[in-house]
This record gives C-alpha cells, structure tokens and sequence, in this order.
C-alpha cells in the first residue's frame, strides 16, 4: 500500500483512504483513525444511535435521566452531565446551568441580564439560559479563545 | 456540606448588593438628618437599615432567580418590581420605625424621592453594564465563529 502526504495551507485536515476492496488491512486503519472520534451513542423508542456532538445542541438532565437535542430529535444518553461536560470540553460544549451542558458552537448570540445571567440563543431559535454561576466561565472561556487566537 | 458551601456563594454574591444598599440608605438618611440640623444618625436606625438592605438585596436576588428563560413582559415585570419592592419596603420600614420623627411632610417624600432615584440609578448603570458586556461577548462569539469558517 503506498503512502502519500501532502501539506495543505488551509482547510481542514483530511485523510483520504482510496481502496478497491475493503480488506482487514484497511478496516483495521479505519477503525484506528476513528478512536479520536468522539460520538455519543443516544437511545430513542428502543434504538440506538450513533451522534456526532456537533449535531447536538445541548444535553439537558431530566428527573436523573440526561437527553441529547439535535435539529432533529431528542436522544436519552447514559451519561452524566459531568461526564459529558468532560468527555466533550475540547468540542464546545460547557455547563450553562444546574441542569444544561450546551455545544457554543450553536450560539448564535447572547444577552447580558440582571441577576448575572447570560441568555443565550440557539441557531434553532431556542434560548438557554447560563446561569450567575456559569456566566463567569463562559466569558472567561471566550476570552482566553481570542487572546491565544491572538498571540 | 455542599448545601453550606452553596449558601455560603449566594450569600456573598448578596452581600455586595446588601452592604451598597444599606450604607447608601444610612448616608442619604444622614443627609437628610444634616440638612435639618441634627448631626447623629441612631445606631438603632443604622441597624434598621443595614437589615433591610440586606432583606432587600435577597429579593432583588430572588427576581431573577430561575434558571429558565423570561419572556419580554415577564422580565420587565421583574425590573419594575426590582425598582418598586425596595421603595415601597423602605417607605414602610421608615413610617413603621418613625425615621424622620419631627420633620415637615415635604422633607419626608424628598428623602423617600432621593432613595427611590438611588435604586433607578443603580439599575440604569447595571443595565449599561449588562450592555456593554452583551456587546463584548457577542463579538467574541462574532470572532469565534468566523475563525471557524476560515478553518473549514
């Protein structure tokens, strides 16, 4: 199998697999690059599905029980928010309040309220509110993007 | 324990509200008291006032306590009342514990007058405040969205 690279200026980094017949060899290097993927597996009316978190708006914990809301649907996921908070940090994704862990990615804008808080709205035109708590980290988060942007 | 600590937040976040109230109400009612001749405000006064500016930073605190988003009218329901809730209390802590014993009618509503100009003040510079940041964080959303589109 020959191995090319070539370095790009701009864009996204890519990796592209041409094969004829998909053979262990390859599936096995698939699955390899696949491990740094995260994907989060929802359930809905008794089947599971594969989420990618940039579809996910934001997890939102109910009676114990924590759910995943995409453009589409809502999935129940067997998570904690503490967990997805962590396991999905690096891809946008903070604890607003007591009860949210919301992808910024799907902010579109924000408004600064009394009592400290942050609402923010959703690119599906639905609000999220970041709480006292949380609007210090949030505003903390964005600032150190652009200042390391910047430097 | 992480009710304590929980508290113990809250409690501090009040605290600023309730010691700017309070020492506020104290320096205009000793104004007050200064214009018509009298030098000394009694520390039971002071106490009354440093206790309902305390009560009064908890319910402005409690106004916007829900996490869930308000609508238009609901949060403007909730400005007035951030406004109107301390000056009524105010009115009736000081006609309850006779503040202003002996002095004309007129200086009376002044002071009630100058204290409810005090809270519109104070909630005209937090929503500058709250503007200017909302201008800020949006910009920065701004940025970050456009660093991502270059990206892709």
């Amino acid at each position: 199998m020959k191995i090319r690279m070539q370095q790009i200026v701009s864009g996204e980094d890519e990796i592209l697999i041409k094969y004829k017949k998909m053979t262990p060899e390859i599936k096995k290097l698939v699955e390899r690059l696949s491990e740094n993927e995260i994907i989060i597996v929802g359930k809905k009316e008794g089947r599971q599905y594969r989420i990618l978190p940039k579809d996910i708006y934001y997890f939102e914990s109910v009676d114990e029980k924590l759910f995943a809301y995409t453009s589409m649907a809502e999935y129940q996921v067997l998570y904690t928010l503490g967990e997805v908070e962590e396991k999905l940090s690096s891809e946008g994704f903070f604890r607003c309040n007591k009860s949210f862990v919301v992808n910024i990615n799907h902010i579109v804008s924000v408004k600064s309220e009394m009592g400290n808080r942050i609402d923010a709205l959703m690119d599906n035109e639905e609000h999220v509110i970041i709480s006292r708590r949380y609007a210090k980290t949030f505003r903390e988060m964005l600032r150190k993007e652009e200042k390391n942007e910047q430097s | 324990m992480s009710k304590v600590r929980k508290y113990l937040k809250m409690e501090a976040d009040v605290e600023f509200f309730a010691c700017v109230h309070g020492a506020s109400l104290i320096f205009l009612y000793g104004c007050i008291q200064w214009l018509n001749g009298i030098e000394e405000v009694p520390f039971s006064v002071i106490f009354q006032q440093m206790v309902l500016g305390y009560a009064i930073a908890w319910i402005q605190k409690g106004l916007f306590w829900k996490e869930t988003t308000y609508t238009r009218v609901e949060y403007g329901i909730r400005e007035v009342m951030w406004n109107v809730i301390p000056i009524v209390l105010i009115v009736v802590t000081g006609q309850v514990f006779e503040w202003l014993p002996g002095v004309s009618r007129w200086i009376e509503v002044a002071f009630y007058i100058v204290i409810g100009c005090y809270f519109i003040m104070v909630w005209l510079f937090l929503k500058y405040i709250y503007k200017k940041e909302t201008e800020e964080i949006n910009q920065l959303l701004k940025n970050r969205r456009e660093r991502g589109e270059e990206d892709e």
